[in-house]
């Protein structure tokens, strides 16, 4: 009987790990990471504002798509401006691309000038994995009452070739333009596309 | 030791074109991980006629290329051609990819090979020297992935008479792994549940292939309707296939068709528009 419930428990375990993936129109799963400068962040303390993740590996021909263009710099710095959360996530695991110390993660951010509100080090991939993060980039938005509003793409080229963004359609501002004025997210949930996220055993 | 660079093996592929004009002015690139050639069917024009060229990437062992549906990552190699005036290239006639794994990510790719097809139509007042040239860019992963391009070109004279050029077989080759419209007997619907899609395919008078070794798959050309790393669950019974396939987590609207390629193992993949009726 203990075995027989200690398999059921195994499964539970397997069957939520498995049906992670976080849900458009659901509470955003919180979780609480360390950032670059080593302070502790909750998703939950930043109920009552917008938060944007963005999966990133600064080796990722996606990822540099967007960096060396300064088009994600520019989004950060936009929406921040308004009060918009930036959580910058790195799910990349020791020895894999993408994966950095601390130290390397604030040279990096100071070099490219990007302005995210923080850069969380998740060397593990918990987050990654409990918001089924699947690319870099892979975008997620939470609103004030902390539910997930949009999960996907950047935007509608997905390429790794910086020409492509002045023609694109970027998902994420859309998304905060139209929730920001009391409209529904026409375009809730798409096709993420990128590197695959550099995740550990 | 090394025997060659790589810079004395392209000396010397330059040197064999150059002394055998009639396998064409085929140019070969060597970049991050693989080697692209640009080669024709035929090994002159005809005025009027369509003829095939292909673009043959050869792989490093590990690394791959994507589908038109690249699945959960990368991108699919594209072209743009530069023609003669009055010169028409088609799409990319893409082989039956395989699945990819990676952690919970499923990509639709090509590893060892691939050959990408593309006809191309000459205008009737085709003359002299036709030059054909390609502005190829793809995406290359192994653990990583690397953004790539090349500029290829390819030099065909113009003559009245077709001649076939030594990589023919190639060509065959590749179409003998190219999805075939599906046989007019065969009846595919699908029903959609609260979490999956169950596609099915009866096969009629013409019957539904044998599984040959591998496992049966469906691979979609939409993106956003089916969770790629979700095992699809294979049966058939009698003359009926069946496959049962996750819906996307991103999937928020009704499906009408799903299209795609069902392969039944080497050369058995065939194109399929599958009507979705929801579950009464």
């Amino acid at each position: 009987m203990k075995r027989a419930l200690g398999l059921l428990g195994l499964l539970t375990l397997l069957l939520s790990t498995c049906s992670f993936a976080a849900k458009v129109g659901e509470a955003a799963p919180d979780f609480t990471g360390t950032d670059s400068n080593g302070q502790s962040r909750k998703l939950s303390e930043y109920r009552g504002k917008y938060v944007v993740l963005e999966w990133h590996n600064q080796g990722c021909p996606y990822t540099k798509k967007h960096y060396d263009s300064g088009n994600m710099q520019k989004l950060q710095k936009d929406w921040t401006g308004k009060g918009v959360v930036w959580l910058t996530v790195i799910s990349s695991a020791p020895g894999k691309q993408g994966y950095v110390t601390a130290s390397e993660e604030n040279d990096y951010v100071r070099k490219i000038n990007a302005s995210p509100t923080a850069v969380l080090l998740d060397p593990k991939g918990d987050i990654g994995r409990l918001y089924g993060a699947k690319t870099t980039p892979h975008m997620y938005i939470i609103d004030p009452e902390g539910r997930l509003i949009y999960n996907g793409a950047i935007d509608d080229r997905p390429t790794s070739d910086a020409s492509d963004i002045p023609g694109s359609k970027n998902y994420v501002s859309t998304a905060l333009e139209e929730a920001t004025s009391g409209k529904p997210v026409s375009t809730p949930a798409t096709t993420p596309y990128g590197c695959t996220v550099k995740y550990g055993q | 030791m090394q025997p060659f660079s790589s810079r004395s093996v392209a000396t010397i592929a330059w040197l064999l074109l150059a002394s055998f004009p009639f396998l064409g002015a085929a140019e070969r690139v060597t970049s991050h991980h693989l080697r692209l050639n640009l080669v024709s069917e035929q090994s002159v024009i005809v005025p009027g006629q369509e003829f095939s060229v292909a673009l043959h990437f050869a792989l490093d062992p590990g690394w791959h290329l994507y589908w038109v549906n690249p699945g959960d990552s990368g991108e699919p190699p594209r072209v743009e051609w530069t023609l003669p005036a009055g010169f028409r290239a088609g799409a990319f006639e893409w082989p039956t990819p395989r699945r990819i794994n990676d952690w919970q990510v499923v990509d639709y790719g090509y590893e060892n090979e691939l050959v990408l097809l593309t006809r191309v139509q000459a205008p009737p007042g085709a003359d002299g020297t036709a030059d054909l040239q390609a502005n190829v860019k793809w995406a290359v992963c192994r653990d990583v992935c690397i953004a790539d391009r090349a500029q290829l070109s390819l030099k065909l004279p113009v003559a009245s008479k077709a001649e076939a050029a030594p990589p023919k077989v190639l060509f065959e080759r590749t179409r003998a792994n190219l999805p075939r419209v599906a046989p007019r007997a065969w009846k595919a619907s699908a029903v959609s549940t609260k979490d999956s899609f169950v596609l099915t395919i009866r096969g009629g008078s013409t019957g539904i292939p044998p599984k040959a070794g591998v496992e049966p798959n469906f691979f979609p050309l939409e993106k956003q309707q089916i969770e790629n790393a979700a095992p699809q669950k294979f049966s058939a019974t009698g003359n009926t296939a069946r496959f049962v396939l996750k819906k996307s987590e991103q999937l928020l609207k009704p499906v009408a068709t799903l299209k795609g390629v069902v392969s039944f193992g080497p050369g058995q993949s065939f194109l399929i528009e599958a009507p979705v009726s929801e579950r009464r």
